[in-house]
Protein backbone atom coordinates (compact mmCIF):
# COMPACT_ATOMS: atom_id res chain seq x y z
CA UNK A 1 0.00 0.00 0.00
CA UNK A 2 1.43 3.56 -0.50
CA UNK A 3 1.50 6.26 2.08
CA UNK A 4 -1.58 7.81 0.41
CA UNK A 5 -3.96 5.11 0.48
CA UNK A 6 -2.60 4.58 4.16
CA UNK A 7 -3.75 8.17 5.42
CA UNK A 8 -6.69 7.95 3.13
CA UNK A 9 -7.94 4.81 4.94
CA UNK A 10 -6.94 6.79 8.23
CA UNK A 11 -8.68 9.94 7.50
CA UNK A 12 -12.02 7.94 6.28
CA UNK A 13 -11.71 6.16 9.67
CA UNK A 14 -11.91 8.88 11.46
CA UNK A 15 -14.35 11.30 9.40
CA UNK A 16 -16.78 7.94 8.29
CA UNK A 17 -18.14 8.17 11.38
CA UNK A 18 -19.26 11.82 11.46
CA UNK A 19 -20.69 11.31 7.52
CA UNK A 20 -22.62 8.18 8.43
CA UNK A 21 -24.22 9.65 11.94
CA UNK A 22 -26.69 11.77 10.93
CA UNK A 23 -30.61 11.44 9.75
CA UNK A 24 -33.49 10.87 12.21
CA UNK A 25 -36.41 9.20 12.65
CA UNK A 26 -38.80 12.10 12.91
CA UNK A 27 -40.25 14.92 10.30
CA UNK A 28 -38.78 17.73 12.32
CA UNK A 29 -39.24 21.41 11.20
CA UNK A 30 -35.20 22.97 11.44
CA UNK A 31 -33.87 25.61 13.43
CA UNK A 32 -30.49 27.40 13.55
CA UNK A 33 -29.53 28.48 16.60
CA UNK A 34 -26.57 30.76 16.92
CA UNK A 35 -24.75 30.44 20.00
CA UNK A 36 -22.51 33.78 19.28
CA UNK A 37 -25.79 35.70 19.03
CA UNK A 38 -25.89 36.57 22.78
CA UNK A 39 -29.04 39.48 22.43
CA UNK A 40 -30.79 36.37 20.69
CA UNK A 41 -29.63 34.02 24.03
CA UNK A 42 -30.84 36.18 26.50
CA UNK A 43 -34.34 36.96 25.00
CA UNK A 44 -34.65 33.09 24.83
CA UNK A 45 -33.55 33.08 28.82
CA UNK A 46 -36.49 35.56 29.48
CA UNK A 47 -38.84 33.40 27.44
CA UNK A 48 -38.06 30.42 29.68
CA UNK A 49 -37.88 31.72 32.86
CA UNK A 50 -41.37 33.83 31.97
CA UNK A 51 -42.60 30.65 30.93
CA UNK A 52 -41.44 27.62 31.31
CA UNK A 53 -39.52 27.46 34.75
CA UNK A 54 -42.68 27.88 36.80
CA UNK A 55 -43.65 24.37 35.68
CA UNK A 56 -40.57 22.65 34.37
CA UNK A 57 -37.00 23.10 36.41
CA UNK A 58 -33.48 23.50 34.96
CA UNK A 59 -31.99 22.50 38.07
CA UNK A 60 -28.75 21.37 36.83
CA UNK A 61 -27.91 25.24 36.05
CA UNK A 62 -27.46 27.21 38.11
CA UNK A 63 -28.48 31.32 37.46
CA UNK A 64 -24.94 32.94 38.09
CA UNK A 65 -23.58 30.22 35.13
CA UNK A 66 -26.59 31.06 32.57
CA UNK A 67 -26.09 34.99 33.48
CA UNK A 68 -21.78 34.38 33.09
CA UNK A 69 -22.28 32.23 30.50
CA UNK A 70 -24.96 34.72 28.33
CA UNK A 71 -22.91 37.72 29.45
CA UNK A 72 -25.87 39.05 32.15
CA UNK A 73 -24.65 41.22 34.98
CA UNK A 74 -26.19 40.29 38.34
CA UNK A 75 -28.53 43.72 38.91
CA UNK A 76 -30.34 42.82 35.39
CA UNK A 77 -30.18 39.54 36.56
CA UNK A 78 -31.65 39.95 39.67
CA UNK A 79 -34.33 42.08 38.56
CA UNK A 80 -35.15 40.77 35.10
CA UNK A 81 -34.85 36.73 35.11
CA UNK A 82 -34.89 35.19 39.01
CA UNK A 83 -38.68 34.96 40.15
CA UNK A 84 -38.45 31.73 42.24
CA UNK A 85 -34.50 32.23 43.88
CA UNK A 86 -32.61 34.48 46.17
CA UNK A 87 -29.09 34.46 45.24
CA UNK A 88 -27.69 34.36 41.87
CA UNK A 89 -25.86 31.29 43.04
CA UNK A 90 -28.64 28.84 43.90
CA UNK A 91 -30.05 26.56 41.39
CA UNK A 92 -32.87 26.80 38.42
CA UNK A 93 -35.61 25.18 40.59
CA UNK A 94 -38.94 25.54 40.74
CA UNK A 95 -41.61 25.61 43.84
CA UNK A 96 -44.32 23.59 42.64
CA UNK A 97 -44.12 20.14 44.22
CA UNK A 98 -43.90 17.12 42.86
CA UNK A 99 -47.01 15.55 44.23
CA UNK A 100 -49.26 18.61 43.20
CA UNK A 101 -47.48 18.33 39.80
CA UNK A 102 -48.81 14.81 39.41
CA UNK A 103 -52.13 15.41 40.66
CA UNK A 104 -52.41 18.61 38.25
CA UNK A 105 -50.81 17.09 34.98
CA UNK A 106 -51.04 13.37 35.69
CA UNK A 107 -47.03 13.90 35.19
CA UNK A 108 -44.06 15.50 36.92
CA UNK A 109 -42.95 18.22 34.05
CA UNK A 110 -39.55 16.90 33.16
CA UNK A 111 -36.34 18.95 33.79
CA UNK A 112 -35.81 20.89 31.06
CA UNK A 113 -31.43 21.41 31.59
CA UNK A 114 -30.80 19.15 28.92
CA UNK A 115 -33.68 18.48 26.39
CA UNK A 116 -31.40 20.70 23.90
CA UNK A 117 -28.80 18.18 24.19
CA UNK A 118 -30.81 14.96 24.28
CA UNK A 119 -33.91 15.80 22.18
CA UNK A 120 -32.09 18.48 20.05
CA UNK A 121 -33.29 22.72 19.09
CA UNK A 122 -35.12 21.13 16.24
CA UNK A 123 -37.30 19.15 18.31
CA UNK A 124 -38.10 21.45 20.60
CA UNK A 125 -38.56 24.41 17.69
CA UNK A 126 -41.07 21.66 16.21
CA UNK A 127 -42.59 20.71 19.28
CA UNK A 128 -43.78 24.62 20.57
CA UNK A 129 -45.41 25.03 16.86
CA UNK A 130 -47.11 21.80 16.61
CA UNK A 131 -49.99 22.41 19.93
CA UNK A 132 -53.24 22.25 18.33
CA UNK A 133 -57.16 22.80 19.79
CA UNK A 134 -58.41 19.09 21.24
CA UNK A 135 -61.13 19.31 23.58
CA UNK A 136 -61.35 15.80 24.14
CA UNK A 137 -58.11 16.27 26.26
CA UNK A 138 -58.15 17.69 30.25
CA UNK A 139 -55.88 20.56 29.00
CA UNK A 140 -57.84 21.74 25.60
CA UNK A 141 -54.38 20.86 23.71
CA UNK A 142 -52.92 18.30 22.01
CA UNK A 143 -49.80 18.14 19.87
CA UNK A 144 -48.95 16.58 16.74
CA UNK A 145 -45.16 15.77 17.71
CA UNK A 146 -46.25 14.29 21.39
CA UNK A 147 -49.61 13.06 20.85
CA UNK A 148 -51.63 13.46 24.45
CA UNK A 149 -49.08 15.77 25.36
CA UNK A 150 -50.24 16.41 29.18
CA UNK A 151 -49.10 19.80 28.67
CA UNK A 152 -51.50 22.83 27.65
CA UNK A 153 -49.83 25.01 25.14
CA UNK A 154 -47.95 28.04 27.02
CA UNK A 155 -47.50 30.41 24.11
CA UNK A 156 -50.88 30.35 23.04
CA UNK A 157 -50.98 34.01 23.47
CA UNK A 158 -48.29 34.71 20.64
CA UNK A 159 -49.25 31.59 18.36
CA UNK A 160 -53.14 31.78 18.98
CA UNK A 161 -55.43 29.28 18.44
CA UNK A 162 -54.23 26.43 16.47
CA UNK A 163 -56.73 24.30 14.43
CA UNK A 164 -55.70 20.47 13.43
CA UNK A 165 -56.83 19.82 9.53
CA UNK A 166 -55.97 16.60 8.52
CA UNK A 167 -55.80 15.52 5.11
CA UNK A 168 -54.99 12.46 3.34
CA UNK A 169 -52.99 12.33 -0.23
CA UNK A 170 -52.02 9.69 -2.14
CA UNK A 171 -48.16 9.13 -2.52
CA UNK A 172 -45.79 7.25 -4.55
CA UNK A 173 -44.84 3.68 -3.52
CA UNK A 174 -41.66 4.98 -2.19
CA UNK A 175 -42.55 7.74 0.48
CA UNK A 176 -45.40 5.18 1.17
CA UNK A 177 -44.11 5.17 4.88
CA UNK A 178 -45.63 8.44 5.25
CA UNK A 179 -48.76 8.54 2.93
CA UNK A 180 -50.69 10.47 6.09
CA UNK A 181 -49.50 13.77 6.25
CA UNK A 182 -50.46 16.04 9.55
CA UNK A 183 -50.47 19.60 9.49
CA UNK A 184 -51.31 21.90 12.06
CA UNK A 185 -52.72 25.30 10.89
CA UNK B 1 26.81 12.93 39.06
CA UNK B 2 27.13 11.61 42.35
CA UNK B 3 23.53 11.60 43.29
CA UNK B 4 23.14 9.54 40.14
CA UNK B 5 25.40 7.15 41.14
CA UNK B 6 24.43 7.21 44.62
CA UNK B 7 21.02 5.83 43.20
CA UNK B 8 22.90 3.24 40.61
CA UNK B 9 24.32 1.55 43.57
CA UNK B 10 20.88 0.90 44.79
CA UNK B 11 18.55 0.98 42.27
CA UNK B 12 19.47 -0.25 38.49
CA UNK B 13 17.92 3.17 36.99
CA UNK B 14 20.97 3.85 34.16
CA UNK B 15 20.54 0.05 33.68
CA UNK B 16 17.43 0.58 32.87
CA UNK B 17 17.38 3.75 30.87
CA UNK B 18 20.24 2.24 28.94
CA UNK B 19 18.09 -1.53 28.28
CA UNK B 20 14.37 -0.11 27.21
CA UNK B 21 15.54 3.30 25.28
CA UNK B 22 18.92 4.96 25.15
CA UNK B 23 20.68 1.16 23.84
CA UNK B 24 17.23 -0.45 23.03
CA UNK B 25 17.56 -1.04 19.04
CA UNK B 26 14.24 -1.23 17.13
CA UNK B 27 14.47 -1.10 13.15
CA UNK B 28 15.17 2.11 11.23
CA UNK B 29 12.23 1.31 8.96
CA UNK B 30 9.09 1.87 11.04
CA UNK B 31 6.18 3.93 9.22
CA UNK B 32 2.68 5.65 10.17
CA UNK B 33 1.39 2.30 12.03
CA UNK B 34 4.12 2.43 14.15
CA UNK B 35 2.43 5.48 15.94
CA UNK B 36 -0.70 3.96 17.33
CA UNK B 37 1.15 1.84 20.45
CA UNK B 38 2.98 4.82 21.83
CA UNK B 39 -0.59 6.52 20.80
CA UNK B 40 -2.60 4.06 23.07
CA UNK B 41 -0.17 4.36 25.94
CA UNK B 42 -0.65 8.37 25.63
CA UNK B 43 -4.31 7.38 25.82
CA UNK B 44 -4.02 5.26 28.89
CA UNK B 45 -2.14 7.80 30.75
CA UNK B 46 -4.14 10.59 29.55
CA UNK B 47 -7.75 8.77 30.60
CA UNK B 48 -6.29 8.27 34.31
CA UNK B 49 -5.33 11.42 34.88
CA UNK B 50 -8.90 12.15 33.66
CA UNK B 51 -10.33 10.01 35.22
CA UNK B 52 -8.63 11.00 39.09
CA UNK B 53 -10.06 14.33 38.22
CA UNK B 54 -13.52 13.53 37.54
CA UNK B 55 -13.51 11.39 40.70
CA UNK B 56 -13.01 14.38 42.70
CA UNK B 57 -16.32 15.37 41.67
CA UNK B 58 -18.25 12.50 40.85
CA UNK B 59 -20.95 10.97 42.92
CA UNK B 60 -21.41 6.89 42.84
CA UNK B 61 -24.97 7.25 44.23
CA UNK B 62 -27.99 6.58 41.94
CA UNK B 63 -29.69 9.47 43.24
CA UNK B 64 -26.50 11.62 43.17
CA UNK B 65 -24.63 10.86 39.59
CA UNK B 66 -26.24 12.42 36.59
CA UNK B 67 -26.72 15.69 38.41
CA UNK B 68 -22.36 15.49 39.51
CA UNK B 69 -21.89 14.95 35.96
CA UNK B 70 -24.10 18.17 35.60
CA UNK B 71 -22.09 20.03 38.36
CA UNK B 72 -18.84 18.72 36.68
CA UNK B 73 -19.89 20.06 33.42
CA UNK B 74 -21.14 23.54 34.70
CA UNK B 75 -19.64 24.35 38.26
CA UNK B 76 -16.32 22.62 38.33
CA UNK B 77 -13.71 25.37 36.75
CA UNK B 78 -12.58 23.11 33.56
CA UNK B 79 -14.73 20.31 34.45
CA UNK B 80 -16.47 20.37 30.89
CA UNK B 81 -12.96 19.71 29.52
CA UNK B 82 -11.82 17.10 31.53
CA UNK B 83 -15.27 15.50 31.54
CA UNK B 84 -15.23 15.07 27.52
CA UNK B 85 -11.32 14.57 27.08
CA UNK B 86 -12.17 11.53 29.42
CA UNK B 87 -15.51 10.81 27.54
CA UNK B 88 -13.85 11.60 23.75
CA UNK B 89 -10.52 10.08 25.25
CA UNK B 90 -12.45 6.25 25.34
CA UNK B 91 -13.42 6.78 21.91
CA UNK B 92 -9.83 7.85 20.84
CA UNK B 93 -8.14 4.90 22.75
CA UNK B 94 -10.16 2.90 21.01
CA UNK B 95 -9.17 3.96 17.85
CA UNK B 96 -5.79 3.93 18.51
CA UNK B 97 -6.19 0.81 20.19
CA UNK B 98 -7.73 -0.77 17.17
CA UNK B 99 -4.86 0.69 14.55
CA UNK B 100 -2.57 -0.87 16.65
CA UNK B 101 -4.02 -4.15 16.07
CA UNK B 102 -4.63 -3.53 12.30
CA UNK B 103 -1.08 -2.73 12.27
CA UNK B 104 -0.59 -6.26 13.70
CA UNK B 105 -2.34 -7.67 11.62
CA UNK B 106 -0.89 -5.73 8.66
CA UNK B 107 3.05 -6.90 8.85
CA UNK B 108 2.89 -10.55 10.98
CA UNK B 109 3.49 -8.48 13.86
CA UNK B 110 1.49 -11.68 16.17
CA UNK B 111 3.39 -14.03 14.80
CA UNK B 112 6.52 -15.57 16.14
CA UNK B 113 8.49 -15.16 18.42
CA UNK B 114 5.46 -12.14 19.35
CA UNK B 115 3.00 -14.39 20.21
CA UNK B 116 2.81 -13.54 24.16
CA UNK B 117 2.68 -10.37 23.36
CA UNK B 118 -0.17 -10.77 21.02
CA UNK B 119 -1.77 -12.23 24.23
CA UNK B 120 -1.09 -10.13 26.58
CA UNK B 121 -2.16 -7.18 23.89
CA UNK B 122 -5.42 -8.97 23.19
CA UNK B 123 -5.82 -9.59 27.21
CA UNK B 124 -5.69 -5.84 27.44
CA UNK B 125 -8.19 -5.07 24.47
CA UNK B 126 -10.45 -7.61 26.22
CA UNK B 127 -9.73 -5.76 30.14
CA UNK B 128 -10.38 -2.08 27.75
CA UNK B 129 -13.94 -3.13 26.63
CA UNK B 130 -14.69 -4.11 30.10
CA UNK B 131 -13.42 -0.92 31.76
CA UNK B 132 -14.98 0.82 28.92
CA UNK B 133 -18.46 -0.96 30.10
CA UNK B 134 -18.52 -0.32 33.10
CA UNK B 135 -17.15 3.62 32.85
CA UNK B 136 -19.95 3.65 30.19
CA UNK B 137 -22.76 3.61 33.09
CA UNK B 138 -21.45 5.66 35.93
CA UNK B 139 -23.02 9.02 34.00
CA UNK B 140 -26.25 7.21 35.06
CA UNK B 141 -27.69 8.63 31.90
CA UNK B 142 -30.64 6.36 30.47
CA UNK B 143 -28.12 4.86 27.17
CA UNK B 144 -26.14 3.82 30.66
CA UNK B 145 -28.71 2.36 32.54
CA UNK B 146 -30.49 0.08 29.50
CA UNK B 147 -27.15 -0.47 28.12
CA UNK B 148 -25.89 -2.30 31.08
CA UNK B 149 -29.37 -3.91 31.58
CA UNK B 150 -29.06 -5.76 28.38
CA UNK B 151 -25.52 -6.57 28.12
CA UNK B 152 -25.87 -8.09 31.70
CA UNK B 153 -29.00 -9.63 30.91
CA UNK B 154 -26.85 -11.60 28.16
CA UNK B 155 -25.16 -13.81 30.91
CA UNK B 156 -29.03 -14.63 31.84
CA UNK B 157 -28.67 -17.17 28.77
CA UNK B 158 -26.43 -19.05 30.05
CA UNK B 159 -27.99 -22.43 30.99
CA UNK B 160 -28.87 -23.17 34.40
CA UNK B 161 -27.03 -20.71 36.22
CA UNK B 162 -27.61 -17.76 34.42
CA UNK B 163 -30.02 -16.20 35.95
CA UNK B 164 -29.02 -16.33 39.24
CA UNK B 165 -24.89 -15.23 37.55
CA UNK B 166 -26.80 -12.06 36.31
CA UNK B 167 -28.22 -11.64 39.51
CA UNK B 168 -25.25 -11.34 41.35
CA UNK B 169 -23.42 -9.13 38.83
CA UNK B 170 -25.73 -6.22 39.53
CA UNK B 171 -26.27 -7.13 43.07
CA UNK B 172 -29.86 -6.51 42.62
CA UNK B 173 -32.64 -7.53 40.34
CA UNK B 174 -32.23 -4.88 38.29
CA UNK B 175 -29.44 -2.41 38.05
CA UNK B 176 -29.64 -0.02 40.56
CA UNK B 177 -27.47 1.79 43.44
CA UNK B 178 -25.34 -1.28 44.03
CA UNK B 179 -24.42 -2.72 40.61
CA UNK B 180 -23.42 1.78 40.14
CA UNK B 181 -21.06 1.31 43.15
CA UNK B 182 -19.62 -2.00 42.43
CA UNK B 183 -18.84 -0.55 38.76
CA UNK B 184 -17.49 2.72 40.01
CA UNK B 185 -14.80 0.12 41.69
CA UNK B 186 -14.30 -2.08 39.07
CA UNK B 187 -13.95 1.32 36.72
CA UNK B 188 -11.25 3.02 39.13
CA UNK B 189 -9.59 1.01 40.92
CA UNK B 190 -9.60 -3.20 39.49
CA UNK B 191 -9.33 -2.38 36.26
CA UNK B 192 -7.05 0.81 35.98
CA UNK B 193 -4.29 -1.73 38.27
CA UNK B 194 -5.16 -4.64 35.72
CA UNK B 195 -4.42 -2.11 32.60
CA UNK B 196 -1.05 -0.55 33.93
CA UNK B 197 0.23 -4.42 34.83
CA UNK B 198 -0.75 -5.84 31.52
CA UNK B 199 0.57 -2.65 29.54
CA UNK B 200 3.91 -2.91 31.60
CA UNK B 201 3.82 -7.19 30.75
CA UNK B 202 3.01 -5.80 26.91
CA UNK B 203 6.33 -3.96 27.13
CA UNK B 204 8.77 -6.12 28.90
CA UNK B 205 7.53 -8.91 26.78
CA UNK B 206 7.82 -7.04 23.36
CA UNK B 207 11.49 -5.56 24.52
CA UNK B 208 12.78 -9.47 24.58
CA UNK B 209 12.12 -10.39 21.84
CA UNK B 210 12.36 -6.76 19.85
CA UNK B 211 10.13 -5.03 17.40
CA UNK B 212 8.73 -6.41 14.23
CA UNK B 213 8.68 -3.97 11.49
CA UNK B 214 6.47 -3.50 7.95
CA UNK B 215 9.24 -5.83 6.18
CA UNK B 216 8.60 -9.15 9.00
CA UNK B 217 11.98 -9.53 8.98
CA UNK B 218 14.43 -9.92 11.95
CA UNK B 219 16.73 -7.44 12.35
CA UNK B 220 18.89 -9.40 15.22
CA UNK B 221 19.85 -11.72 12.13
CA UNK B 222 22.36 -9.06 10.75
CA UNK B 223 24.45 -7.58 13.33
CA UNK B 224 27.71 -5.78 13.50
CA UNK B 225 31.17 -6.52 15.46
CA UNK B 226 29.51 -4.74 18.53
CA UNK B 227 26.57 -6.64 18.10
CA UNK B 228 24.16 -4.61 17.33
CA UNK B 229 21.44 -4.97 14.61
CA UNK B 230 23.26 -3.16 11.28
CA UNK B 231 19.16 -2.04 10.73
CA UNK B 232 18.12 -0.93 14.12
CA UNK B 233 18.64 2.83 15.42
CA UNK B 234 18.73 3.39 19.34
CA UNK B 235 14.92 4.16 20.34
CA UNK B 236 15.71 7.00 22.28
CA UNK B 237 16.46 9.76 20.54
CA UNK B 238 15.33 8.92 17.34
CA UNK B 239 11.86 6.70 17.93
CA UNK B 240 11.18 9.10 21.25
CA UNK B 241 11.56 12.29 18.59
CA UNK B 242 8.86 10.68 16.13
CA UNK B 243 6.98 9.69 18.80
CA UNK B 244 6.35 13.45 19.94
CA UNK B 245 6.04 14.10 16.45
CA UNK B 246 2.95 11.36 16.01
CA UNK B 247 1.38 13.03 19.54
CA UNK B 248 1.22 16.46 18.37
CA UNK B 249 -0.52 15.19 15.20
CA UNK B 250 -2.94 12.91 17.10
CA UNK B 251 -3.46 16.16 19.84
CA UNK B 252 -4.05 17.93 17.31
CA UNK B 253 -7.27 16.18 15.87
CA UNK B 254 -8.43 14.74 19.19
CA UNK B 255 -8.70 18.59 20.73
CA UNK B 256 -10.14 19.63 17.66
CA UNK B 257 -12.87 16.85 18.53
CA UNK B 258 -13.08 17.77 22.22
CA UNK B 259 -13.63 21.35 21.65
CA UNK B 260 -15.61 21.40 18.38
CA UNK B 261 -17.91 18.27 18.21
CA UNK B 262 -17.18 16.54 21.41
CA UNK B 263 -20.72 14.50 20.66
CA UNK B 264 -19.37 13.54 16.88
CA UNK B 265 -22.77 13.52 15.86
CA UNK B 266 -23.76 10.74 18.66
CA UNK B 267 -20.90 8.33 17.93
CA UNK B 268 -18.64 9.69 21.11
CA UNK B 269 -21.32 10.75 23.38
CA UNK B 270 -25.03 9.16 22.50
CA UNK B 271 -28.14 11.53 22.69
CA UNK B 272 -30.11 9.62 24.83
CA UNK B 273 -27.43 9.66 27.37
CA UNK B 274 -28.54 13.17 28.49
CA UNK B 275 -31.36 12.46 29.51
CA UNK B 276 -31.06 10.28 33.50
CA UNK B 277 -31.60 6.78 33.76
CA UNK B 278 -35.37 6.10 33.89
CA UNK B 279 -36.18 2.70 34.70
CA UNK B 280 -39.83 3.09 33.10
CA UNK B 281 -38.52 4.79 29.91
CA UNK B 282 -36.86 2.19 27.73
CA UNK B 283 -34.70 4.00 24.98
CA UNK B 284 -36.13 2.81 21.18
CA UNK B 285 -32.51 1.51 20.15
CA UNK B 286 -30.16 0.45 22.76
CA UNK B 287 -26.61 0.51 20.96
CA UNK B 288 -23.46 0.47 22.80
CA UNK B 289 -20.79 3.00 21.10
CA UNK B 290 -18.93 2.30 18.15
CA UNK B 291 -16.25 0.42 19.36
CA UNK B 292 -18.24 -2.51 21.23
CA UNK B 293 -20.89 -2.30 18.02
CA UNK B 294 -19.45 -5.10 15.85
CA UNK B 295 -19.83 -7.89 18.46
CA UNK B 296 -22.98 -6.65 19.55
CA UNK B 297 -23.83 -6.95 15.82
CA UNK B 298 -22.91 -10.56 15.74
CA UNK B 299 -24.95 -11.31 19.00
CA UNK B 300 -28.14 -10.00 17.40
CA UNK B 301 -27.32 -11.63 13.56
CA UNK B 302 -28.13 -14.88 15.75
CA UNK B 303 -32.16 -15.07 15.21
CA UNK B 304 -32.35 -19.04 14.95
CA UNK B 305 -34.69 -19.99 16.97
CA UNK B 306 -34.44 -23.47 16.07
CA UNK B 307 -30.73 -23.91 17.49
CA UNK B 308 -30.71 -26.10 20.49
CA UNK B 309 -30.81 -23.81 23.79
CA UNK B 310 -32.71 -20.92 21.39
CA UNK B 311 -31.28 -18.25 19.59
CA UNK B 312 -29.62 -15.78 22.90
CA UNK B 313 -27.15 -18.65 24.01
CA UNK B 314 -25.83 -18.80 20.77
CA UNK B 315 -25.79 -15.10 19.57
CA UNK B 316 -23.81 -14.87 23.18
CA UNK B 317 -21.43 -17.91 21.88
CA UNK B 318 -20.79 -16.21 18.45
CA UNK B 319 -20.04 -13.05 20.29
CA UNK B 320 -17.48 -14.46 22.83
CA UNK B 321 -16.17 -16.59 19.85
CA UNK B 322 -15.40 -13.42 17.50
CA UNK B 323 -13.45 -11.64 20.43
CA UNK B 324 -11.87 -15.20 21.30
CA UNK B 325 -10.72 -15.77 17.38
CA UNK B 326 -7.86 -12.98 17.87
CA UNK B 327 -6.39 -14.83 20.32
CA UNK B 328 -5.87 -17.85 18.27
CA UNK B 329 -4.43 -15.34 15.14
CA UNK B 330 -0.87 -16.33 15.87
CA UNK B 331 -1.68 -20.38 15.23
CA UNK B 332 -3.97 -19.73 12.49
CA UNK B 333 -1.82 -18.06 10.38
CA UNK B 334 0.49 -20.28 8.11
CA UNK B 335 2.06 -17.90 5.94
CA UNK B 336 5.68 -18.53 5.08
CA UNK B 337 6.37 -14.53 5.34
CA UNK B 338 5.09 -11.91 8.07
CA UNK B 339 4.54 -8.63 6.28
CA UNK B 340 1.96 -7.87 3.93
CA UNK B 341 4.23 -6.58 1.64
CA UNK B 342 5.26 -10.08 0.68
CA UNK B 343 1.97 -11.97 0.95
CA UNK B 344 0.26 -12.99 -2.47
CA UNK B 345 -3.44 -11.66 -3.40
CA UNK B 346 -5.29 -14.15 -0.63
CA UNK B 347 -4.50 -13.03 2.61
CA UNK B 348 -4.59 -9.16 1.01
CA UNK B 349 -8.21 -9.97 -0.12
CA UNK B 350 -9.39 -11.41 3.06
CA UNK B 351 -7.88 -8.74 4.98
CA UNK B 352 -9.89 -5.94 3.46
CA UNK B 353 -12.74 -8.28 3.47
CA UNK B 354 -12.21 -8.72 7.08
CA UNK B 355 -11.75 -4.54 7.61
CA UNK B 356 -14.53 -3.75 5.85
CA UNK B 357 -16.64 -6.32 7.09
CA UNK B 358 -16.07 -5.50 10.87
CA UNK B 359 -16.39 -1.78 9.77
CA UNK B 360 -19.83 -2.41 8.53
CA UNK B 361 -20.72 -5.13 11.28
CA UNK B 362 -20.12 -1.60 13.63
CA UNK B 363 -22.36 0.57 11.58
CA UNK B 364 -25.00 -1.77 11.35
CA UNK B 365 -24.51 -2.39 15.60
CA UNK B 366 -26.05 0.89 16.37
CA UNK B 367 -28.88 0.35 13.09
CA UNK B 368 -32.42 -0.96 13.93
CA UNK B 369 -31.77 -4.79 12.48
CA UNK B 370 -35.24 -4.41 10.46
CA UNK B 371 -34.57 -1.69 8.59
CA UNK B 372 -32.76 -1.10 5.42
CA UNK B 373 -29.74 1.14 6.19
CA UNK B 374 -26.99 -0.06 3.66
CA UNK B 375 -28.23 -1.66 -0.25
CA UNK B 376 -31.21 -3.51 -0.67
CA UNK B 377 -31.28 -6.19 2.27
CA UNK B 378 -32.49 -5.75 5.43
CA UNK B 379 -30.11 -4.59 8.29
CA UNK B 380 -29.97 -8.62 9.78
CA UNK B 381 -29.01 -10.22 6.27
CA UNK B 382 -26.51 -7.84 6.14
CA UNK B 383 -25.10 -8.43 9.53
CA UNK B 384 -25.14 -12.36 8.74
CA UNK B 385 -23.42 -11.86 6.05
CA UNK B 386 -20.90 -10.17 7.90
CA UNK B 387 -21.07 -13.21 10.57
CA UNK B 388 -20.06 -15.54 8.03
CA UNK B 389 -17.49 -13.26 6.70
CA UNK B 390 -15.89 -12.37 9.80
CA UNK B 391 -15.52 -16.11 11.10
CA UNK B 392 -14.42 -16.95 7.56
CA UNK B 393 -11.40 -14.78 8.25
CA UNK B 394 -10.34 -16.60 10.86
CA UNK B 395 -11.28 -19.88 10.50
CA UNK B 396 -9.98 -20.21 6.83
CA UNK B 397 -6.89 -18.49 7.55
CA UNK B 398 -4.88 -21.73 8.12
CA UNK B 399 -5.69 -22.77 4.46
CA UNK B 400 -5.29 -19.13 2.36
CA UNK B 401 -2.68 -18.43 4.16
CA UNK B 402 -0.78 -21.68 3.21
CA UNK B 403 -1.96 -21.78 -0.58
CA UNK B 404 -1.17 -18.20 -0.88
CA UNK B 405 1.63 -17.42 -3.33
CA UNK B 406 4.24 -15.17 -1.05
CA UNK B 407 6.96 -13.34 -2.48
CA UNK B 408 10.39 -14.23 -1.25
CA UNK B 409 11.79 -11.73 1.77
CA UNK B 410 14.70 -9.28 1.56
CA UNK B 411 17.55 -10.04 3.87
CA UNK B 412 17.37 -6.37 5.06
CA UNK B 413 14.64 -3.98 6.03
CA UNK B 414 14.29 -1.44 2.59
Amino acid sequence: MSMIKKLLLIVSLLVSPALLASGGGENLDSVYINLADKGSLRRGAHTFVNYCLSCHAASYMRYERMAADLEIDTPTLVENLMFAADKPGELMTINMASEDAKAWFGVVPPDLSLTARSRGPDWIYTYLRSFYRDESTPTGWNNTLFPSVAMPHVLYEWQGCVKLILMSHTVSASSAASSRSYRAR
Amino acid sequence: MSLLNWIDDRFPLTKVWQEHMAQYYAPKNFNIWYYFGSLSLLMLVLQIVTGIVLTMHYKPDADLAFASVEYIMRDVPAGWFVRYLHGVGASMFFLTVYLHMFRALLYGSHRHPRELIWLLGMVIYVALMAEAFFGYLLPWGNMSYWGAQVIISLFGAIPGIGEPLAEWIRGDFVISDATLNRFFAFHVILLPLLLALLVYLHIVALHKVGSNNPDGIEIKKNKDKDGIPVDGIPFHPYYTVKDTFGVAVFMAVFLAIVFFVPELGGWFLEKDNFAPADILQTPPDIVPLWYLTPYYSILRAVTFEWLPGGAKLWGVIAMGAAIVMFFFLPWLDRAKVRSIRYRGWLYKTFLMLFVVTFLMLGYLGTKNPGHVDIFWFKNLIWAQIGLVIYFAFFLLMPIYTRLDRTKPEPDRVR
